[in-house]
């Protein structure tokens, strides 16, 4: 029986995600930078500085694609014009692999830049495992679906939430991306045991885990990415590394009041120690920083002037 | 049972922007969750700030709630309908064209435009390709934008009305550049749009079309070499 993409996956360690606000520093960092997650809607359709950018960044370091508007669960026809952007991207980089959300982003053709939940259905699950599918004949490298936060449970469900992912992902035969601090955000704001949903889970269909801050209002837990990694949320991870048996990598995603790079790869380096301590299987396939590569030897066109409206630009491009 | 179909809909109905909030809901009837208010924020606010992202000056044009109404009718009209949120942005300039805002704040959001629009091009601009460069984007303004903008933009001193040509365009090092375009200058990037094209059969050209131009076609050929603007 022919083995399932998302086992062969390279453990990659402890890596983090690629920032527009992080550009400088990180082409000329010597930070223990391992790997960078890259989000494709902010390259694909964009050329020049952008592209840029993300040549440098790949020359460099291994990447991996996390989208935001794949639209897995829509009942809209899959985006042609997206997967095919997301395939070309995917073969320039050289990403190792993909990952999106099991939600919908899109409805009659018009996007919500959000992630909604589905409801837990079966005519939910049967839709998404069509869709993948679909997009595995499209596009041969593992993919992998994230867990969302959610902040309402619709109307509809038919199974519990770990039930539903069991059935998509089985089913469609892909890999999962446990976003650990999605599941902390969901326990509390839906009163389920973390760890418990974490047991219940395909555990070893994980090919990535993905780690990151949330903001507390009180009457919710809204997952923003931002602020430090909560004590509660890495107890959370080192208990998962626990229940997988293996090592996993792990980006640190920070997108909210992100801070100087420093901060994140600190981060990303307490990810490290965690999997070293957890996991006496180890890292033997970690690739290290590209030694080979050096920087010098490209011409940076990242202080060059611009327009009247230049500085704008550079954010807008990378958000 | 609510399809999912139905389930999709229904939270677009009650997210998206709408002239009024709606009341009831298909999945709730008319106990709609709190927390649903998460995601209308998200949704909206992720909207709003790129909206005021791309058209910084054309903002500061407008006071905080007749911006606040303005983006409100925009996006009700015109819901993001592109993956990328910025290229969702394009109908702006195109919608301010029906609305009474002064003629030279509908230039300004145009001159903003296309400022992101070059600086995104997908085009490859590459020295030495054989044409024009394919970023380039000619606008005409009635009023003189581009001095305008590099003061800022201020409201309370509007640009002079006064025809200008501008063309937008970034060379192969990536930098953005806009710069103030003449006949002549036009018509030798239209020339050069074609593979191919040679500058020895532009001079019949620009006697019909241009019969009082006496400037010399190598010189402004070589300046907009130097320039990128053209890329032959």
């Amino acid at each position: 029986m022919p083995h399932s993409d998302f086992e062969h996956l390279q453990v990659l360690g402890a890596g983090i995600g690629l920032r527009k606000q992080h550009f400088r520093d990180l082409l000329k960092t010597d930070l223990p930078v391992g790997w960078l997650e890259i989000v494709p809607e902010n390259f694909m359709n964009f050329g020049g500085y952008p592209q840029r950018i993300l040549e440098l960044v790949c020359k460099r370091w291994p990447v991996v694609s996390h989208g935001v508007n794949l639209s897995i669960g829509s009942c809209d026809p899959l985006n042609e014009e997206y997967v095919d952007r997301l395939k070309t991207l995917l073969n320039t980089t050289k990403a190792l692999w993909y990952s999106d959300h099991l939600c919908f982003t899109s409805v009659g053709g018009e996007y919500f830049h959000d992630l909604l939940p589905l409801p837990f259905s079966n005519e939910a699950a049967d839709h998404v495992v069509k869709r993948v599918k679909q997009l595995k004949k499209r596009i041969q490298l593992p993919f992998l679906l994230e867990n969302p936060s959610y902040y309402v449970k619709l109307p509809g469900a038919e199974m519990s939430e770990s039930e539903f992912f069991n059935k998509v992902l089985e089913e469609a035969d892909c890999g999962m991306l446990l976003d650990v601090n999605n599941v902390y955000v969901n326990s509390k704001n839906h009163h389920f045991d973390a760890k418990e949903f974490i047991r219940q889970l395909p555990l070893h269909r994980v090919g990535q885990i993905h780690m990151a801050g949330h903001f507390d209002r009180g009457d919710v837990v809204i997952d923003t990415h931002e602020g430090p990694i909560i004590d509660p949320v890495w107890e959370l991870y080192e208990f998962t590394l626990h229940q997988i048996g293996r090592s996993v990598s792990t980006l640190i995603e920070w997108d909210t009041n992100v801070p100087p790079l420093g901060s994140v790869v600190k981060e990303a380096l307490h990810a490290q120690t965690i999997i070293e301590r957890t996991c006496s299987g180890g890292l033997k396939n970690l690739p290290r920083q590209g030694s080979d590569v050096s920087l010098g030897m490209y011409e940076l066109p990242i202080d060059s002037p611009r327009s009247p409206l230049a500085e704008r630009r550079e954010a807008v491009a990378v958000h | 049972m609510v399809s999912l179909r139905d389930v999709e809909r229904d939270l677009k109905n009650l997210l998206f922007f709408k002239d009024q909030l709606p009341k009831r809901s298909r999945l709730w009837g008319d106990q709609i969750p709190e927390r649903l208010s998460v995601y209308r924020n998200n949704t909206r606010t992720n909207w709003t700030d790129a909206l005021d992202h791309d058209f910084p000056l054309t903002r500061k044009q407008f006071g905080e709630s007749e911006w606040e109404n303005l983006r409100r009718r925009y996006f009700v009209k015109h819901a993001p309908q592109h993956w990328e949120l910025n290229t969702s942005l394009a109908p702006f300039p195109r919608f301010l064209e029906h609305e009474k805002v002064k003629a030279w704040v509908k230039e300004l959001a145009d001159y903003e435009w296309n400022d992101l629009r070059v600086f995104i091009d997908r085009a490859v601009v590459k020295r030495h390709s054989g044409i024009s460069n394919l970023t380039a984007a000619v606008r005409v303004y009635h009023h003189q934008i581009f001095d305008w903008v590099s003061a800022g933009a201020p409201a309370q001193k509007p640009p002079a009305e006064k025809p200008e040509v501008l063309v937008f365009y970034r060379d192969s090092k990536n930098t953005c550049h806009i710069e103030e375009a003449d006949p002549l200058m036009l018509l030798i990037l239209e020339h050069f749009r074609k593979p191919g094209a040679q500058l020895a059969d532009l001079e019949p050209v620009r006697q019909k079309l241009l019969p009082a131009n006496r400037v010399p076609l190598q010189a402004v050929f070589e300046t907009l070499q130097k320039s990128e603007l053209l890329l032959v």
